[in-house]
């Protein structure tokens, strides 16, 4: 019996079956309610963004890594990383994008977002993220251009939170928060991006991102409660001038946000003090730029600017040892 | 069902793969014409050989012993002659020195061991006999069983645990041990609360272990053990978390369990405590689990110390063609090796043959940061950034690798199948090393 016939690996000699394929693709599963409501509601509109995304975030994923030199080319291409970061930029932007505009925001996700940074893991930012934030500087017009359903093809409208903005609470006051909340059109009002319509259909998903314990329960709740409470206050002060909290909360990207981006594994602080810090954070400035700033929504560039701070906040939030 | 005791969020859950042997009963395997004997199977300092090569040694003889406040004895297993002192690598990269026995089949015992006797109880008397019978923690560990059941005269001890919990998969030479030897383990955990004044014990057994639970708690009639039922989680018997899980009460960092009252031993260690002082029989033999795919015939099997890991392949039916990986211990924390021809010591609960199937091993990726290895860490620490200060050998960002207690956890979760704990391991040595350096 030769000796060299067994091979030395270290413990443990288990391993568990989640694999990062296996968490993005669940991510992408809990994305389909959310994605289905689009399609439902902007049909081939919405299908054209979200395929466009998703074609050239895999074609940019390729070239990026081809141009790295990574070895598994196909194996890294498609463990579904590239392919929600391509999901979540459709989502992120308005029904009536061109293609050639998604193109060049995939092209922004994956080299500036991602591939500049040494790839999966690396990236400070989220991608899709960098890319709506890329896209909403540079063609500012196409990025607002809001529309109710697929059929409206030459009127646009404001996104509530654009109404409010700039018409005023009294614009919004009759509007109907369960239906915002469920995500169903109403005539004269603008959705907002394609993946925002429906806090109900975002909510499905992220339960179930919750159940599979792929992100944290406290993330979203915090996040979403931070804004609720910050809005509240402002609400009680002063009514005539400040929405309802409830307003806040089925508007705007707010859900889709706090379930789907502010949990973003690699952009987020490693510790479970640091990822309550963070949502607490993101909850605080987008209250902030939704009440007091120029823009009517602020949940990209809260998420950014509190992605930029969690090495920092990682630093003061280290866990507590056993028996410390 | 009984109330589940357990260590808070951390831990994982492993396939437990103990349907291979939980139900077969301990076979004997006879020392064959040679054994081998490690001189040094404990930790603490080394033993020296006291036979030369030509001796003729009785069973249950002292063939090494080390001198100082933690060290260990080795006691022949058969009667024979001393014929060779060689130097093998064991699993871990560890050298020692192996004194080779030629068995001579007559088993002449020194004078007076393998007797009944009276034992009058006597605390000090207690540790030195637990000493000179050469027992140290059977779980794995292999610490000088004397040393821990002597702690600082001004700790006070009340509770002795019972790590029954067999939390690493594959494993259950425990589980048998307490099945078929419940008068002698129960006994030894008498003797043990006697001899050392203790009030109370608490046997930890895991729920997937429930028979031995129900089985020890019928048979036993001494009011201070008592036995609770442990969630089936790993890492469940590791010393800290077990503690923890059965008292509430938590060991200082860096701090070892008398600080709060409590001496935890493994069950083997509790029946060889029986063994020897009821019945004068050091610790030559001992029961260990072969099991895994890559193994014909899976067994729970008392065998002497110092069989070679082939010979008790040969007793369970040879190991198989597709068998890759050899493993002293459990799954989550044993040893590779890949000689065959190594001896067991006191410390090896179990040999795993297994299959490339069984194993999983997967390419290393980039980490995402998900945070797994954080949440599942029993000691609260951070894996994914000990790993990369280790490999870095960043030492100013590695004193946490020294409160590692090396269970795998992270690795286990790690979804990039990052060999965490490995690296960790390995900064530990690293680390020490440098601290040793800079004094």
């Amino acid at each position: 019996m030769q000796e060299n016939r067994f091979v030395l690996k270290s413990a443990p000699f288990l391993r568990g079956k989640e694999d990062i394929k296996s968490i993005m693709w669940t991510v992408v599963v809990a994305l389909l309610p959310t994605t289905l409501w689009a399609i439902y509601l902007y049909r081939y509109r919405a299908l054209t963004v979200i395929l466009s995304c998703i074609i050239f975030t895999q074609i940019f994923e390729i070239i990026f890594l081809k141009i790295r030199g990574v070895k598994n080319l196909f194996e890294r291409a498609f463990d579904g990383s590239a392919f929600i970061t391509g999901l979540l930029l459709a989502l992120n932007l308005p029904s009536t994008s061109p293609w050639w505009m998604c193109a060049v925001g995939s092209f922004v996700a994956m080299l500036f977002g991602k591939h500049v940074f040494g790839g999966l893991g690396n990236n400070p930012f989220n991608p899709a993220l960098v890319a709506r934030v890329f896209l909403l500087l540079s063609f500012p017009s196409i990025m607002t251009r809001w529309t109710v359903g697929v059929n409206l093809t030459t009127q646009t409208f404001a996104t509530p939170l654009g109404m409010l903005k700039t018409q005023g609470l009294s614009s919004v006051s009759n509007l109907d928060y369960w239906k915002l909340f469920f995500g169903f059109p109403i005539d004269g009002v603008g959705g907002g991006s394609i993946g925002e319509i429906s806090e109900f259909a975002i909510l499905i998903g992220g339960l179930l991102l919750i159940f599979r314990k792929i992100i944290p329960f406290f993330i979203p709740l915090i996040y979403i409660s931070t804004v609720f409470v910050f809005t509240a206050i402002f609400n009680m002060i002063d009514p005539a001038k400040y929405a309802s909290p409830f307003f806040h909360m089925v508007t705007g990207g707010l859900f889709l946000g706090a379930f789907f981006m502010a949990t973003d594994m690699v952009t987020t602080p490693i510790t479970k003090k640091g990822k309550m810090v963070f949502a607490f954070g993101c909850g605080l400035i987008t209250s902030l730029i939704r009440l007091f700033g120029a823009y009517p929504e602020g949940v990209s560039f809260a998420i950014l600017i509190m992605e930029a701070l969690s090495p920092t906040i990682e630093k003061f939030t280290k866990n507590k040892k056993f028996g410390e | 069902m009984a109330k589940l005791y357990t260590f808070g969020k951390s831990g994982v859950f492993p396939e437990e793969r103990k349907e291979y042997t939980e139900n077969k009963k301990i076979e004997k395997l006879d020392a064959k014409e040679f054994v081998f004997l490690a001189v040094n199977q404990h930790i603490g300092s080394p033993a020296k050989v006291l036979v030369k090569e030509g001796d003729r040694v009785l069973k249950n003889q002292v063939v090494a012993s080390g001198d100082g406040g933690v060290t260990s004895m080795v006691h022949s297993p058969v009667s024979g002659e001393v014929v060779q002192t060689k130097s093998m690598v064991f699993p871990g990269e560890i050298k020692n020195d192996v004194l080779v026995i030629k068995n001579d089949f007559k088993y002449e015992k020194v004078a007076g061991t393998e007797e009944k006797r009276e034992f009058k109880t006597d605390r000090e008397n207690f540790i030195s006999e637990i000493k000179n019978g050469g027992i140290i923690g059977m779980g794995g560990a292999g610490f000088p069983t004397y040393v821990k059941m002597n702690p600082p005269k001004d700790k006070k001890i009340d509770i002795f645990i019972v790590n029954a919990a067999e939390c690493e998969p594959y494993l259950t030479n425990d589980y048998r041990v307490m099945l078929e030897y419940k008068n002698e383990f129960l006994n030894g955990i008498s003797l043990i609360l006697d001899n050392l004044g203790i009030p109370k014990s608490i046997v930890g057994i895991e729920e997937n272990k429930e028979e031995a639970f129900e089985e020890l708690k019928k048979v036993n009639t001494d009011k201070r053990i008592e036995f609770k039922l442990l969630k089936t989680k790993y890492p469940q018997g590791a010393e800290k978390q077990l503690i923890f899980a059965l008292t509430r009460r938590v060991v200082p960092i860096r701090k070892l369990p008398f600080e709060v009252g409590v001496i935890v031993q493994n069950v083997s260690t509790v029946k060889a405590i029986y063994d020897l002082i009821v019945y004068n029989r050091p610790l030559t033999e001992r029961v260990l689990t072969c099991s895994g795919k890559g193994i014909s015939e899976p067994k729970n099997i008392l065998a002497p110390i110092g069989v070679t890991v082939s010979e008790v392949a040969d007793f369970c039916g040879g190991i198989k063609d597709d068998c890759k990986y050899l493993v002293n211990g459990g799954p989550m924390m044993g040893k590779p090796f890949t000689d065959i021809q190594l001896p067991i010591t006191k410390t090896t609960s179990g040999l795993l043959f297994l299959t490339e199937e069984e194993v999983s091993i997967e390419e290393e990726s980039a980490c995402i940061r998900c945070s797994k290895c954080l949440s599942v860490c029993p000691m609260g620490l951070n894996p994914t950034y000990l790993k990369e200060a280790s490999d870095r050998r960043e030492y100013e960002k590695m004193d946490d690798v020294l409160d590692c207690i090396e269970c795998g956890s992270c690795s286990f979760i790690c979804p990039a199948s990052r060999d965490l704990a490995a690296s960790i391991v390995k900064g530990k040595q690293k680390y020490t090393k440098y601290l040793k350096r800079g004094k």
